[in-house]
């Protein structure tokens, strides 16, 4: 009886000093979450190339000119400059490969559509996606249509399916 | 024979020890309260007084010392058995001996020939062997006689205090004990009350000492007992 | 009981018990109270300081923006780090493969902060390093659109900050929890021994009280103090006690009561007694003279008085005993003397084979001492057989005298009532033979001599060749002047 009741008051006590030992000062965390990342503007016109096969933006000063869509796609087409190629940028967007007309909301449907000077089939899907967004921010910027919306290639072998910027 | 005043107040024993005493040869006369002995003493004379120390009225206690004021009388005093302090009491108050209640007729009857022997003739006898004074200091013993005067005035001794004095002042010097004592003066078996050598000796130097308190003729030698001088 | 067996009891008592529950219950308290509050403000400490952290990174990037280049270069990066470095803390900025860090020390990042940080939130993260706990901040730098919705810029940003002062404070905290626990406990403990106090002087005194009832003290009562349990306690052993000393006195009473009845009517026959044992004299004379059985029935009265006579003397004696009122009259005694003249006054000497010593000096009451050889001298011709022998021995502090029969002895269920009053022990045995009284009152003698906390003692038993043995041991007080004095 005693015993027992002696051996339930040092297993508590036990317990008890095992708590206040393990439980002192700062323990290692696991990772805290907290609300979404830090976020803000930028002056200068944003280009998507790509960086590992994935889409990576890009900021060109633009020394306070606004560029269009269809300035902005050019420069897309000229390709990755120095120091973006030095740090593993590259695009797939053919050289040359422009508007023909200013971009258009897209006739029947949501969205915006625009028509390049080259073939727009073979372009690969990275390609694709490098000119849709591209297209969707600088569009955005004139506040006709959001980031999402679905932009359509044409060119003079066909219109490729409308498509949303894949970056959320 | 001898005259015995009997002061007992139960009738019975009153009555059993006179019809006793009395086929001794004793001539008995018996009163039942100690008024009536103390009368008795004055109209006719007694040779000795066997005294109850428990009567109604004036107690037994106080008729032994009624009685030492008239005269060297023997008491024998009738005592409860062992009554200790009725005693010692009792020897203080005078009396010579006692006996205790119950007691038979002839050891009663020892005991009064005993206390006459010590005084009369019988003691006479004795006394007679040394013939002349004695002297011992201030103390002067008359051995025929049977007087004893301190500074050439008489002192006045009972008979056991007499007999006593001479069985100490024959051994000046010499210690005796208590039951040596018994023995010689009071005729007592071996073993005697050793308290009425003890009170005797205290009523005796109440008399032949200056000092009871300082003895010097009977000294006692603690442990042992008793001792005439050395002077 | 063996020293463990001890120390177990003790250990169960109600003290340590009272004081092992208090302390128990102080700690206890003490620390659920103190260690939900240390961990209480660990965790307010650490939010707060991760939280001001968080907010101080992400006031501090707000300055990066508008953001001009993407991708920055080398320099850009590293300004930047700079930038985000102050005393508490460095920061780590990457882009892709690039990387600038604001001081030089290992790479602190985890791979799960990485994959979180790459979900796109601020992230933390607690880590040791090298014992020292650091807080870990990232996120990434994101680039609004021109409609709000952020992209990835490929930036990440970790500020990297030191716990020390966080850990300090905590650390100081838990001193203060020890301190207040290790307070708490010395409190407990005071305060259970003045609980245990409380408790246990009540018990202690109850204790003391039945000890004391137990020895005897009937008049025993205990204070009562309060309504609690253990003043009904004290109330039920007061009533106990009451009830005890009651019925003790009712008894004693009773046999007070007894004894004096004994005594008086034992003094009442002593009258009726003398008148007939003064006239048993004349009777034995007369018995002689009277014809056939008026004679012997004069025989027969005047014997019988004698023994009623001894019988009652016997019974005043021994009511003096039990009244407490026989006292010693002490004389120095030859013993060998006075045990000689005990034999040749009852005609014994020759009868009995004495081995006295001379020269042995007690101080005892010598009437005493001839009724207790009296007494067992007779016991021993009545009940043993002869020859009946007396020893003297005589050690510095007893005297020790020895009455022995060759007789068959005592039996074993006698030998414990041998010195009851009126015990008889051969049924058979004629009442002429002694009152009954006479071991008895020869025990009660020798007890009656005391002498410097010894008692005197009589002792009965049976010899190695048979034949009862009664011993009695006197305390022997030897005067000086008992050696001393010559002997005429």
């Amino acid at each position: 009886m005693t015993g027992r009741r002696a051996a339930r008051a040092s297993l508590a006590g036990g317990l008890l000093f095992a708590l206040l030992a393990t439980g002192c000062g700062v323990r290692p965390s696991d990772v805290i979450t907290g609300r979404s990342a830090t976020s803000g503007p930028a002056v200068g016109v944003g280009l998507y190339l790509l960086s590992h096969g994935q889409l990576a933006l890009v900021i060109r000063e633009t020394k306070g000119i606004t560029a269009s869509p269809e300035q902005t796609l050019g420069m897309l087409a000229a390709g990755p400059d120095d120091s973006e190629r030095s740090q593993g940028l590259v695009s797939e967007v053919p050289v040359g490969l422009v508007p023909a007309t200013p971009v258009t909301a897209t006739a029947d449907g949501p969205g915006v559509t625009v028509t390049m000077t080259g073939a727009v089939l073979p372009l690969s899907a990275a390609a694709a996606d490098q000119i849709i967004c591209t297209v969707a921010t600088a569009v955005t910027l004139t506040g006709q249509v959001d980031s999402f919306a679905p932009v359509t290639i044409a060119g003079p072998d066909g219109v490729r399916a409308p498509r949303s910027c894949p970056i959320k | 024979m001898s005259q015995v005043l009997l002061i007992e107040d139960h009738q019975t024993v009153r009555d059993g020890l006179q019809l006793a005493l009395t086929r001794q040869g004793h001539t008995v006369d018996a009163v039942a309260t100690g008024e009536q002995g103390l009368e008795r003493l004055r109209v006719a004379s007694s040779d000795v007084v066997v005294l109850d120390l428990m009567l109604p009225g004036m107690d037994g206690f106080e008729v032994c010392r009624r009685i030492r004021q008239l005269g060297d009388l023997p008491i024998i005093m009738l005592t409860a058995r062992n009554d200790d302090m009725d005693v010692v009491a009792g020897l203080e108050a005078g009396a010579d001996d006692y006996v205790v209640k119950p007691v038979q007729a002839r050891v009663l009857e020892a005991r009064i020939r005993a206390v006459l022997r010590r005084t009369g003739g019988e003691s006479r006898r004795s006394g007679g062997e040394r013939s002349g004074l004695e002297e011992h200091g201030a103390l002067t013993i008359d051995r025929a006689a049977l007087v004893v005067s301190k500074g050439g005035l008489p002192v006045s001794l009972a008979p056991t205090e007499l007999r006593l004095l001479l069985e100490l002042a024959q051994t000046p010097g010499q210690v005796l004990s208590r039951q040596q004592l018994l023995e010689a003066v009071w005729e007592h078996g071996y073993l005697g009350d050793s308290r009425l050598v003890d009170a005797c000796v205290q009523r005796l130097r109440a008399k032949i000492e200056d000092d009871s308190s300082a003895p010097v003729f009977i000294q006692t030698v603690r442990g042992f007992g008793y001792r005439f001088g050395p002077l | 009981m063996t020293p463990w067996r001890w120390a177990s009891g003790r250990a169960s008592g109600l003290r340590v018990r009272l004081l092992l529950a208090f302390a128990l219950l102080g700690v206890t308290t003490t620390a659920v109270v103190a260690s939900g509050s240390y961990f209480q403000a660990r965790t307010v400490i650490l939010q707060q300081a991760q939280d001001a952290a968080v907010a101080s990174l992400t006031d501090q990037l707000t300055k990066v923006y508008p953001v001009r280049r993407l991708p920055p270069s080398q320099e850009e990066l590293d300004t930047l780090a700079h930038r985000l470095s102050d005393r508490e803390g460095y920061a780590v900025v990457l882009y892709r493969d690039m990387r600038a860090q604001g001081a030089q020390l290992p790479e602190p990042l985890t791979p799960e902060l990485r994959r979180a940080v790459g979900d796109g939130v601020i992230a933390w993260q607690r880590v040791s390093r090298d014992g020292e706990p650091v807080l870990l901040i990232g996120t990434q730098l994101q680039i609004d659109r021109p409609d709000g919705t952020p992209v990835p810029s490929g930036l990440e940003v970790y500020s990297v900050r030191s716990l020390a002062s966080e850990q300090q404070s905590i650390d100081r905290l838990a001193t203060l929890a020890w301190l207040t626990g290790g307070l708490s406990l010395v409190l407990a403990v005071l305060l259970a021994l003045l609980a245990a106090r409380g408790v246990l002087r009540p018990v202690r005194e109850l204790g003391r009280a039945a000890r004391q009832l137990g020895e005897g003290d009937l008049t025993t009562r205990l204070a009562v103090r309060g309504a609690d349990e253990l003043a009904d306690v004290a109330r039920t052993f007061n009533d106990t006690a009451g009830t005890l000393e009651r019925q003790v006195g009712e008894l004693r009473r009773m046999e007070a009561d007894a004894r004096r009845f004994v005594a008086d009517v034992s003094h009442e026959l002593r009258t009726p007694l003398a008148a007939m044992t003064a006239v048993t004299d004349v009777l034995d004379e007369e018995a002689d003279r009277l014809p056939g059985d008026a004679g012997r029935a004069a025989r027969l009265v005047s014997q019988e008085t004698q023994t009623l006579t001894q019988l009652v003397n016997d019974l005043i004696e021994v009511s003096r005993f039990d009244s407490g009122t026989a006292r010693l009259s002490l004389d120095d005694v030859d013993v060998a003397a006075a045990v000689t003249a005990t034999l040749r006054v009852r005609g014994w000497a020759d009868r009995v084979r004495a081995e006295l010593p001379s020269g042995v000096f007690a101080r005892l009451d010598p009437r005493r001492l001839d009724v207790i050889v009296a007494n067992l001298v007779g016991n021993a011709f009545r009940h043993g057989a002869e020859p009946v022998s007396v020893r003297l021995c005589a050690e510095p502090d007893w005297i020790t005298i020895e009455v022995r029969d060759q007789g068959p002895g005592l039996d074993p269920e006698v030998l414990p009532h041998v010195f009851d009053r009126f015990y008889k022990a051969d049924t058979a045995r004629t009442r002429s033979e002694g009152s009954g009284l006479g071991l008895a009152i020869a025990w009660e003698n020798a007890r009656l001599h005391q002498h410097a906390g010894q008692t005197g003692s009589l002792v009965a038993g049976n010899g190695p060749t048979g034949g009862a043995v009664f011993t009695l041991r006197l305390p022997r007080v030897v005067t000086d002047a008992a050696d001393a004095g010559g002997v005429r």
